[in-house]
């Protein structure tokens, strides 16, 4: 702390050094004359006005939003349905999970599948979502799975479309699922103090308006009537036909 | 005394474009701040870090505030500078009081407090595009702001620029009575900085300016503010001697 303190110290003399040589200079020198200064002083504001012309230009993504701040997005602010929390356990109950508001239907996969027994395993260390099976009406010989997942807001930026789709591959009558665990980095360009102070939006740093809402995610397994399913030992599994039953 | 009486008006001018042109290495000053606290910008102004069992993420945040600020910092120690001997002896050269010395000092000080803020207000631009050819556009986002916004924006912190410089210039005026005050307002200054003392009155002060949320509001109070202290500095410098 007190080296930081140091050199806060350090700058805030480098700095008004700097600005006290600002007017000085002009007025006890002649090597360069005011002529030039005046122009590298006017290159440099040319420069500015130039880049405030380029920024207008730039092609822009904005799917960063507040609540309270007057932006205009082009990404519509989240509605009300898409920021509650969504429970599956029930939405599996009732049946109403693929038609919900907020949920998202983000990969899909399907298998033959002709033997009677199959083992869902987990490649990671732990499976971090939840895993539904349901038994279907007939024995059509096919596994179809569909990853379910709600809104993932964090710090006002939505990156549920940033979400990797979890690894579903069928081998050996094992269903292996790793679900990927995501790094991402976003830099984000915000209002000055000044300007917010005025316009609304954050005032230092990250807004506390920004919404942050960690989405939730199931993988919903489809498989043929008489398969049984097995198991691993990293694996938890709900059973829809138990859901229902208890429901 | 004389054939014809110069008018004020044209004496304060007179000063007023004298100084423009010789005290042109301020805006130099100004110009290597600015590049100084752009290089400072892109450290970031801040940073988000949340995990869940899915992501980690990690946002980091880019204003130009340090541009701002540094710009604040610039006004207020120019106005200082202004205030000096060198600088007051240049007003000699012309058929001049002291008021006419204050008026076209002021007149510099709003000059300078403009270009100011047009060239900080330009910078965050000037930083955004930067960025967008420096960064990974993928992971960029910047939160939209409005034209009307940026030129809200750009009102304020003249008005800021106009604040901190009267500051400066009244602190410089003051110095002149007596060197005690040199050293007593830095000192209480800096030491309550360092010390972590806050003094709730300067807080109080600040909040006054910094929570006004009505640019109409605030430049209303700044304008008063300014012009009360321009004219308190102008009052004393009335009650000095000649040199």
């Amino acid at each position: 702390m007190a080296l930081l303190m140091i050199l806060t110290l350090l700058l805030l003399i480098i700095i008004i050094s700097v600005i006290l040589g600002g007017i000085r200079f002009s007025r006890h020198q002649t090597f360069i004359s005011e002529q030039k200064i005046k122009w590298i002083f006017t290159i440099y504001v040319g420069i500015l006005a130039v880049s405030a012309i380029v920024y207008m230009f730039l092609p822009k993504d904005f799917y960063a939003y507040e609540i309270d701040s007057k932006l205009h997005e082009s990404t519509p602010a989240p509605t009300e349905s898409e920021i509650e929390e969504i429970n599956f356990y029930e939405a599996v109950a009732d049946g109403t999970y693929d038609q919900l508001e907020g949920v998202y239907q983000k990969g899909k996969w399907e298998f033959d599948y002709t033997n009677d027994e199959l083992t869902i395993r987990s490649l990671d260390d732990y499976l971090r979502s939840d895993i539904f099976v349901e038994h279907k009406e007939m024995n059509d010989n096919k596994i179809e799975a569909a990853f379910y997942t709600t809104k993932s807001i964090i710090g006002g930026i939505d990156v549920t479309e940033e979400q990797q789709l979890p690894y579903v591959n069928l081998a050996n009558n094992i269903l292996q699922i790793t679900i990927p665990r995501q790094v991402l980095n976003f830099k984000r360009f915000d209002k000055e103090a000044v300007i917010a102070q005025f316009t609304g939006g954050s005032w230092i740093g990250p807004s506390s308006h920004s919404i942050t809402k960690v989405g939730t995610q199931m993988l919903y397994i489809k498989v043929p009537k008489d398969v049984k399913i097995i198991e691993a030992e990293n694996v938890y599994i709900e059973f829809v036909e138990n859901i229902r039953q208890n429901h | 005394m004389y054939l014809t009486e110069p008018k004020m008006n044209e004496i304060v001018l007179k000063q007023y474009k004298y100084k423009i042109n010789s005290y042109i290495g301020a805006l130099i000053s100004l110009m290597m701040c600015q590049i100084i606290a752009m290089a400072f910008s892109f450290g970031g102004s801040g940073m988000l870090g949340t995990s869940s069992d899915f992501f980690d993420i990690m946002v980091h945040y880019y204003t130009a505030d340090f541009v701002f600020i540094f710009t604040m910092l610039w006004a207020f120690i120019t106005a200082i500078t202004i205030t000096t001997k060198t600088y007051r002896y240049d007003d000699f050269s012309f058929v001049t009081n002291r008021l006419t010395s204050n008026f076209s000092n002021v007149l510099f000080l709003v000059t300078i407090s403009l270009t100011g803020a047009v060239t900080a207000v330009l910078s965050s631009f000037f930083l955004k595009v930067l960025m967008y050819f420096y960064f990974d556009m993928e992971q960029m986002m910047i939160v939209q702001t409005t034209f009307l916004e940026y030129f809200t924006g750009f009102i304020g912190l003249f008005f800021y620029l106009l604040l901190f410089s009267s500051i400066g210039y009244f602190f410089g005026t003051v110095s002149q009575i007596s060197k005690v005050f040199v050293f007593l307002i830095p000192v209480l200054l800096f030491g309550s900085l360092i010390l972590g003392v806050s003094v709730p009155i300067i807080a109080e002060v600040f909040q006054f300016y910094a929570n006004e949320a009505s640019i109409l509001l605030f430049v209303l109070k700044v304008f008063v503010t300014v012009v009360m202290i321009f004219s308190g500095a102008i009052a004393i410098s009335n009650q000095l001697e000649v040199k």
